[in-house]
Order: structure tokens, then sequence, then C-alpha cells
């Protein structure tokens, strides 16, 4: 496979996943924000800029975090680039220069999403609130997974997709649980009505919401919360479950054995598993969840770079 | 004793690391019935593998390709040149009138020599030269040729660094001055406009060893590096021309490249990637073939093949041109 | 023709259909269709209006969902648009089609014998066959390629040849060459699998011949060019990359073949060898399909800003160690001054008479040319040599005043760039207008796919249709307003 085909579907995954996440996040978070007092209006939007890690845009492009900028901004505007139309954009563009190396239903469907996700008047999806956009954005990502999986042959092709997009999700869980606790937890510690009502977004927000109740009773506690999305072994959006994905994926790619690995991205996304396997809730609170999913953050970094260096641009011997 | 080994000794530093850098070369003399090319060796570093053919004009080119990343090329051409002297022909009378009724004929047979180009457009501000150069002549072509030779040289100021590579003879007839590649592009400019065929000679003059006068000191400016035309007479003989030095060509021009103008000939061109900027140096040095011991060392063509080692970056550079 | 008159009684969506003038391909006479196109009106007059556009925007929506796009720039911009797909097919009888096919044959090996002669000996440069001075002006003969051996002789493996049926003779005759990277093939197959799909039952009763053959013959072609031999032979398409307005078909030749799609930036030349870097190392490449013009493929070779090509890859070329479709330096063959010498190169290669006529062509090179082609503009078609897609084009009788006065400026400025052609009426083919909701006689071109493997031209039956959708246009080139046609050639007459 030729590297840039392997690079190409590397990031039409991660793009494909990044405008996923976004619409959760921007979904249900408007809904619940539109709930709050006047006085945390503020304090409530800005986390899903700093989620984006595009402050310094934003600011630059609005006065005030408030819905109807928070929603165009990480929606339709072309100059953010990882607005949501930004990222279909990309994952089509990607998927454009390897259609002839992807299925053709995966390319249809890719793109047939870019036309509908173009297709929306921002003015008017603005006025409704994000639901009706997130939602098909939502759900044409999921239809692109199904039909990825119904159509694509398990190659190394297959692999380079599953460990982008598990890669992007371990991010942005990641940067989602950062950001929140950050945000909830300067205040006082009690988990008051509020909080709740937050915390509830975040678990709505990577769909682990039926998940949580399955497995822990009501109220819900950060804690809990935390260790649903960082060390769940099985959930889609825990950062655990992701991990192990990248690391099975490059395993797949390379044919590395168990305990063994054969390039810098595998051997980080083996500690990284491992940590995640053995690490306590209690241990990581302990030393600081902040510090810890910085870590976290920075190990799927450099299994990027690495990924890159390995398969995408690497030292050749002639 | 008219054997000399040159030494073209051509440094590329840049400011930063570049990679993937391909070059091809003309630096290897002619070979013919005029000159003997004993010797060539090109030796790059880093080392480099390459390929070499002769281009539609006969010149030897050798490209190489350097892939791993450097901060510095080096490109060094060495050669040992036997000059012969020029085989006796009788001299061409045929007078221009003659000439101008075989014009559609030479324009067909050296189109490529008659044709304006990039570096040489006909211009208007050449009719000058042209009527200066008939009246001053005998009305025979070589007279003209030969007039044309002595009035560029007359009428323009060699001044170093007047002009760039990339020059055409708009500038230096703007400037009326310019280097040895701006002497020999106004003399192919003017007789190619009055119908005469004309080529571009890229090469070397070595320094005489007893009288350098100033004018050749200026020339070649401790540099062996030089330009001069050929311009091909009726009977179908190209006769050389040297409009910088004003003196006839003799066994002290080495030739290494024909053209139809500089660009045909640039010794050596390249492009890399990278974002670094670039410093160039050219060194020539010319001496007798003969060592101290008086043996003379001889080595066979071909740049050393080994292999190199390529390290990409994660981001696609830009590719330049050298 | 008995049936004609029966057929008369129907004209259902041919209501008030007019010929106009012009050599209609499917009316002899308003209501009476020529025999190979009798079945099929017979079908589509029986369609309700409503039906067609049901089916037109099937078709449409079809060819947008697979984005089967081109781009077209305007203010450095690339815009993705829809190829227009009219409906209703044109069909060429297939006594004609046989008659085009010998002709294109003839045509194909006489381009290659001149090409393979002008970067080798020169011999009809010696006989003076045709003058020197215009092989050697043309911008696009390349003297870096002079003497270099192309693999097994072939120079022209793929050319499309632009036929136009001229109205006053009925006859066809060749237009322009195409024989650097034409494009469009991609379109007949496509267009033959939406119309297979759209409207199954217009193919009832009429035996149609296929063209999907097309990619394994292109593909067998390929493979023997490689310098490695064919078992080992690693074949690839090099694209521009997805801004070139014919990306859509390089990816579909890509998979229709099996083969890697590359760009430039895939591959690598060392040691005048060129490599892929795939994930697992390098791999060597033997044969490149390249749809990359001559001077961005190669920024050492030709154009040193182009970063569409491989910097070396001429090197590797020249010393026989990966072969290119087409060869470098075709342009030379296609320039449009050229073109009126390619009847000459039949005779003195081949022979023989050529089948098919050429447009008479005035080369403004030549100064009794040059003053006829002044003199006579407004009744001309003027066209700059080197360019393809329409673009540098003057058409006189539909040109105003200023437009006809700057071109005599350009035209004296460059003659060598120029040529100029009487306008041919093309001949017309009844075409939906979407604007008016009905149909009318648009005119149309044909551009078959030539594939030559050295000994003999494959054509696939038919070719690409194009046609000017705008009222009375002439102009059939994509970007500029045309659309184009599923073409039949009948196993039969009719």
């Amino acid at each position: 496979m030729l590297s840039r085909i392997a690079e190409s579907l590397f990031w039409l995954a991660r793009y494909i996943e990044r405008a996923e996440g976004t619409a959760r996040i921007l979904d249900v978070n408007y809904h619940m924000l539109l709930e709050q007092s006047q006085q945390s209006y503020r304090l409530r939007w800005e986390p899903l800029i700093v989620m984006a890690g595009e402050e310094d845009r934003f600011r630059k492009l609005y006065g005030e975090a408030n819905a109807a900028n928070v929603f165009e901004f990480l929606a339709f505007r072309s100059d953010n680039p990882s607005s949501i139309l930004q990222c279909i954009s990309k994952a089509r563009e990607n998927a454009r220069t390897i259609r002839d190396r992807i299925s053709r239903e995966m390319w249809e469907d890719i793109n047939g999403l870019f036309h509908l996700a173009n297709s929306f008047v921002p003015r008017d999806e603005i006025a409704a609130g994000p639901h009706r956009f997130c939602d098909k954005i939502k759900f044409g990502a999921h239809r692109f997974h199904g039909v990825t999986d119904a159509t694509l042959p398990r190659d190394e092709g297959w692999h380079f997709l599953r460990v982008g997009w598990s890669l992007e999700r371990a991010e942005m869980t990641a940067r989602l649980v950062d950001v929140q606790y950050h945000n909830l937890l300067d205040g006082p510690p009690a988990a008051n009505a509020l909080d709740n009502h937050q915390w509830m977004a975040v678990l709505r927000s990577v769909g682990a919401y039926e998940a949580y109740h399955r497995q822990y009773h009501p109220p819900i506690e950060p804690e809990k919360v935390a260790e649903m999305l960082i060390l769940h072994s099985q959930h889609p959006h825990s950062i655990r479950f992701n991990s192990t994905e990248v690391q099975a994926g490059l395993r797949a790619v390379s044919g590395s054995g168990v305990g063994t690995y054969t390039n810098e991205a595998e051997r980080i996304a083996g500690r990284l598993v491992e940590r995640l396997s053995y690490d306590r809730i209690v241990d990581i609170f302990q030393q600081g969840l902040h510090g810890y999913l910085n870590d976290v953050l920075r190990m799927c970094g450099s299994i990027g770079l690495d990924i890159a260096r390995t398969y995408f641009y690497y030292a050749v011997v002639a | 004793m008219n054997r000399y080994r040159l030494i073209h000794t051509t440094e590329f530093a840049y400011d930063a690391p570049v990679s993937e850098s391909y070059n091809e070369v003309r630096l290897r003399p002619l070979h013919d019935e005029r000159q003997s090319c004993l010797s060539f060796r090109l030796t790059t570093s880093p080392n480099s593998r390459g390929t070499a053919y002769r281009d539609a004009h006969g010149n030897w080119v050798h490209q190489f390709n350097v892939l791993s990343e450097h901060r510095r090329l080096k490109v060094e051409a060495e050669s040992v040149v036997l000059a012969h002297s020029a085989p006796d022909s009788p001299p061409d009378r045929t007078t221009l009138a003659e000439l101008d009724a075989r014009r559609d004929q030479l324009d067909e047979e050296h189109f490529d020599f008659v044709a304006p180009t990039g570096y040489v457009p006909h211009l208007a501000a050449l009719g000058e030269i042209i009527s200066l150069a008939e009246q001053a002549s005998d009305r025979t072509v070589m007279g003209f040729a030969e007039a044309v030779s002595e009035a560029v040289h007359a009428r323009f100021r060699y001044v170093k660094g007047a002009t760039h590579v990339h020059s055409s003879i708009e500038d230096s007839l703007r400037l009326g001055a310019g280097v040895c590649q701006d002497f020999a592009h106004l003399l192919l400019g003017v007789v190619r406009m009055r119908g005469i065929p004309g080529r571009y000679v890229s090469g070397y003059l070595v320094p005489h060893p007893s009288k350098l006068d100033a004018r050749q000191q200026d020339v070649i400016g401790g540099q062996a590096s030089h330009a001069w035309t050929e311009v091909l007479m009726p009977n179908n003989t190209w006769v050389p021309l040297d409009p910088t030095l004003g003196e006839p060509v003799g066994l002290r021009h080495i030739r290494v490249a024909y053209g139809r103008d500089y660009g045909d000939v640039a010794p050596v061109r390249g492009v890399y990637k990278g974002r670094a900027g670039q410093q160039l140096s050219v060194d020539v040095r010319v001496r007798p073939a003969l060592d101290d011991a008086g043996c003379e060392q001889l080595a066979e063509t071909a740049a050393p093949l080994t292999t190199s080692l390529i390290l990409e970056r994660p981001q696609q550079p830009p590719q330049q041109q050298q | 023709m008995g049936a004609a008159p029966t057929l008369m009684a129907r004209p259902g969506l041919f209501e008030g259909y007019d010929t106009g003038g012009f050599y209609d391909e499917m009316f002899r006479a308003p209501g009476q269709p020529r025999p190979p196109y009798a079945k099929l009106f017979q079908k589509f007059a029986a369609l309700a209006p409503s039906h067609f556009e049901e089916r037109r925007k099937l078709a449409d929506l079809s060819f947008l969902i697979q984005g089967i796009t081109f781009t077209v720039y305007s203010d450095g911009r690339g815009t993705e648009r829809l190829f227009p797909f009219d409906l209703i097919p044109r069909i060429i009888p297939n006594s004609e089609w046989r008659h085009i096919e010998r002709g294109l044959s003839q045509r194909v090996m006489a381009l290659n014998l001149f090409l393979h002669d002008i970067y080798g000996p020169q011999r009809i440069l010696s006989d003076k066959r045709i003058p020197r001075s215009l092989v050697y002006s043309c911008p696009h003969f390349r003297r870096e390629v002079i003497g270099v051996e192309v693999a097994r002789g072939i120079h022209t493996h793929i050319c499309g040849i632009d036929l136009v049926r001229d109205s006053k003779t009925g006859e066809f005759c060749v237009l322009e060459d195409n024989v650097r990277t034409p494009s469009g093939v991609s379109y007949v197959l496509e267009n033959r699998i939406v119309m297979t799909r759209t409207f199954p039952d217009a193919f009832e009763d009429l035996e149609v011949l296929p063209v999907n053959h097309y990619p394994a013959e292109l593909s067998r072609i390929l493979r023997s060019l490689s310098p490695r031999g064919e078992s080992e032979a690693q074949i690839v398409v090099l694209t521009p990359g997805i801004y070139n307005s014919a990306y859509f078909e390089h990816t579909f030749l890509a998979q229709q073949m099996g083969i890697e799609l590359v760009e430039g930036r895939d591959l690598i030349v060392d040691g005048g060898v060129v490599y892929m870097k795939t994930i697992r190392g390098l791999t060597r490449v033997d044969v490149i399909y390249r749809r990359v013009d001559d001077e961005f493929l190669d920024s050492l070779t030709f154009r040193s800003d182009s970063v569409l090509g491989v910097p070396g890859l001429m090197g590797a070329y020249r010393a026989g160690n990966v072969a290119l479709a087409n060869a470098v330096g075709n342009g030379v063959a296609d320039d449009k001054a050229i073109y009126a010498y390619v009847p000459e190169f039949i005779h003195y290669y081949l022979g023989e008479e050529p089948i098919l006529r050429s447009v008479e062509t005035y080369i403004c090179a030549k100064p009794d040319d040059l003053a006829f082609v002044l003199e006579h503009l407004p009744e001309l078609v003027v066209k700059a040599v080197g360019e393809s897609g329409g673009y540098g084009m003057l058409i006189g009788p539909a040109a105003d005043r200023k437009r006809i006065e700057e071109f005599r400026e350009r035209i004296r400025a460059h003659p060598r760039n120029y040529i100029a052609q009487p306008v041919v009426p093309l001949s017309r083919v009844p075409s939906y207008d979407s604007a008016e909701h009905s149909i009318g006689g648009r005119h149309v071109d044909l551009r078959p796919y030539c594939l030559y493997d050295g000994d003999k031209v494959t054509i696939v039956p038919g070719g690409l249709t194009r046609v000017a959708l705008e009222k009375n246009s002439l102009v059939v080139n994509s970007s500029q307003g045309g659309g184009s046609k599923d073409t039949w050639v009948l196993r039969g007459e009719s």
C-alpha cells in the first residue's frame, strides 16, 4: 500500500471522527445549557471552544461566547479548520484522493454526507438550534462506519482507518474529561444539581449515559464518570478501549506479536494500554487528573507522529 | 604543451538541511577533432548515484541525486584535455549578398541556430550593429561576423555582476555592459538577425602563462569559466569568435558544451526539497596536466555509485531550484 | 423505410422538432428517422415528457452521487461540476463505423511513425516533406527527448481523435488530434452504465456493441512496455491530483485496471530507477500511465517550479528503466499547424491515401496563408496551435468586431501560434434542452479513443459524443457548456 494512501485513510478516519465528536458535544451541551441561568452562561460555553483548541481564533472572530456564536463557529465556519463542515470536507478530500482504494459504497456515502452537510443554510440552522444539524452529522458518521464495516476488506487499509478513528476518539474523550473537570471542579466540590446536570451532558455527549446507569447507581458522581470514560474496557468512547484498538490496529499492520513491538508507535501504544489497564481511578485522582490526561494526550500525539515516521515519511534505504 | 588539467568545483551551502536533490551537469569537455578529452572524473559530496547521456547538441550530461539530508553539496569535475591546432580550411569568401540568396534554406536547415530564443530575442536595436558591421566589413560573411565580434567587443563594457544568469540581451543592451555570457548572446543576436546561424559555446579559457593582460585577467578573474560563440560559414564550417576577449579563439579555449544559448549549456542545474536559502560558490582551476614528478594521472569517467540514505521530514517541504 | 409514415403519427417528445438545415443524424426530414434510429425513435416518441424528465433527473443524481464530476477553474478557484449527460443516444451506423475505424487506425500509425522519426533519424526533415522550422518552432516539440528510445517504438499509446460530421457532405472528417493526454474515456464507460440503468428498455431489440473492454486493453498495452518483463511489471497511473479537471477519470482507470493511482510525491527516483513509496518501503515502478503534461513531469528537465512531477524521471526514462505512456514530446504531433501535414505523413510513412478527410487549414506561419487569414477573419475559425479544450479560439462568424480585431493583433504578433480553418457546419443530434423543457437539434462531435500496441490499433466502438448544449453553439468542450451522450455503434445496420 502506498504511504500516501495509508495516510489518507488515517486522516479520513480522524476527520470523520472529529466531525462526529464535535457534533455530539455541541448538541448535548447546547440543550443542557439552554436550561442554565444567564450568569453561568459564559462559563459553560467556553469549554467547548477550549476543547476544540480554537480559543484564539474564536476570540478574534466573536466578541462573546454565546449559543449562536459557538454553534456557528463549531459547525459552519470555513475559517475554523476544526468546524464540522471543514472536517467533513477534509474527510471527503482525503477519500477523494483514494477513491480507487476504498469501496464505491464508502465513497458514495462520504460524498453524499458532504453534499448533505453543505445543503444546510447556517442562518436557518442557527435559528433552529443545533439538534437537527448535529443529528444528521452523527447519523452520517455512524452510517459511514457501518458502510465501511460492511464493504471494506480487512486489509492493512482497514487497520489504518481503525487506528485513525480510535486515536481521534481517545484524544477527544481525554480533552472532554479534562476540560469538564477543570471547569466543574474549580468551584466548590459539592456535586450540586447544576453539576449533576453537566455530568449528564458529558455522558450523553459520548453516548454513555445509559451505559453509566447500567453500571452505577445514581446520583451521578464525577469520579465514576471519569472512571467510565477513561478506564472502561468496553465502552466505544473510553480512552482505554480506544487505546487498545490503536494497539491492535498497529499490530495487525506490522505483524508484531503480543508483548513485542516493531516501532515507537507500537511501544507507546503498549505503554498507554498497560497504564489504562492497571491504573485505578483513585490512583489517577491521587496523582492528579489533569496531569494524567495530559500524559495520555502526549502519548497519543507521539503515536500519531511515529505512525507518520514509520509508514508515511520514513527513512528510505535505496 | 596544450595539455591541461581542469578542476571545476561547484559548492552549494544551504542555511538549513535540504534533501532529494536532483542535479544535471554539463561539465565534461567535448572530444572531437579539435580537442581530446583524455580523462574526466565527476565526484560529489555527499556521495550520489548518477547516470550520463548525450543531449541533442551532442554534449555530455551527467545526472545525479542526493536523497539524504545535507547542508552542503559539492560537485567536482576534473578533466584532462589536449587542445589540437585547428585543421586548416580554406577561408570562406561567400558574400552577404550570396548568403541572402540562400537565406530561406539556411533558416530551414539550421532553425535552432537562427531562431530567436529567450536569452537572444531579435531586437530592433541590434539593427544598428548590423549596418555598422556591414560597413566595416568586406561584405563577406566571414568579414561581417568578425566585424560584429569587434563591434560588440568595442561597444560593450565588461562589468562583473552587471547582469545575472537569467539576463537576456535586452538587459545588456540597456546597460551597455555585461559578462562573457552577454557578449556571446549579443553576437548571436546580431548574426542570427542577419540570417547567419550562430551557436553558444561554454567552456574554459586557460590563462596565458606569460602575458596576462589586464582585460584577460578581468574576464577570467582567477576563474577560467568562459563563454564565446561559433558562427556557421556558408561552406559549413563553424568559425569561433570571442567577442568578450576580442582576440582570436585558439588553443587556450577549451570547449565543454554547445547550445542555442546559455539555457542549453548551464554547467550545473538542479532542484531540491527544503526550506533553505542557498549560497553558491564556483572555483575553476587550470594547470598543466603533468604533476611535479612529470607524470600524468588519468582517471576514468563515472560518478561513484554508492548507496545513499534518505531521511524525510513529516511535512512536504517546497521544492527549490539551484 | 416503409415504416416512416406510421412513425410520424406519434411524434411525442419530438413534436415540432426542426432539423434547421443541418445534417441531422437522427432525422433525414422532420418526423422521418434514418434507419439506424428507427427503433430508438419509436421508444422515445412513445415516452411521456414527464417520464423522460424523471429519468433524466435519475441519471443526473447518479452522476452526482458517484462524484463523476470535473473541475472548472475561474478566479483561481476550482468548482466541481457535473458533465451534463444527454439521455438521447447517438447512433453511428455499423458500416460507417468500420470506415472510421480504418481511417483512425491509419492516422494513429502515421502519427506514431512521425513521432518516432522526428525524435530519431528525422528522415522526413531531410526529405523536406515538412518544414523543419514548423516542427522546431512547435511549443510542444521537446528537444530533450531527441534520440531517446521509447519502449517498443510506441509513442501514441492512447489517442483521442476528434471527428466531426460535415453538414454539407454528411461525411466524417478529422478536426484535431489529441495525442498527449486525451481525457474523456471514463465518460464513455460511465455514460453506458448510467444509460443501461436509466433506460434499459432503449437497448431492447438493438444490438449495441459493448465498450467496457477498454481498461483491459489499455492494461495489456501498458504491461507490454515493462522493462523488466510483463510478469513483474509494476504499473501506475500518475495523476496531478484531485484538483485536476480529469481526476475522476484517473481514479476510474486505475481502479478498472487494478493498478495504483499515484501522485508525483509518491514516486522517487534513485540512480535512474523509479520507485514508489509504500508503507513497507520502496517498490520499483516499471510503467507509468501519466496524466501529467510534459512540462510538469520532471522539474529537473522541464519546468523547475513544477511540484506535480518526479524530479529525475526523465533520466530514468532515457535510460529505459521506466516506460511512459504516452511518450514525452507527443505535443508536436497534435500541434494544430502540424495537423495540416498529417495527410502527408500518411503518404510518406504508409504510402497510402488518407481514409478520413482533414479540414482545410491555413498556417499563419506561411506568409500567403497569413495574408488570406487576416483578410477573411470574420468567416474563419482561428485556433491557437498549442491549446486544447476550446481555449484560445475565435469563431469568426459568431464574434463581434472587437474580438476579431483583438485576434488580428494577436495573429500579427505571433503568426506561428495560429492556424485558421473554414467553419465546419457540425451535424446535429436531438438533445434535451433543460431550459426550454423540449428537445432540439444540437451540434455534436465525436472523440473515439484509439489504443496502439505497436502492431494494431484498437478502438472501442463509438467514443465520446460531445454535444454543445447551448442552442446554436458550436463549442462542445465541457469547460464551455458542453455535455455528452452515450454513443452507440450497432452490430448491424439498424
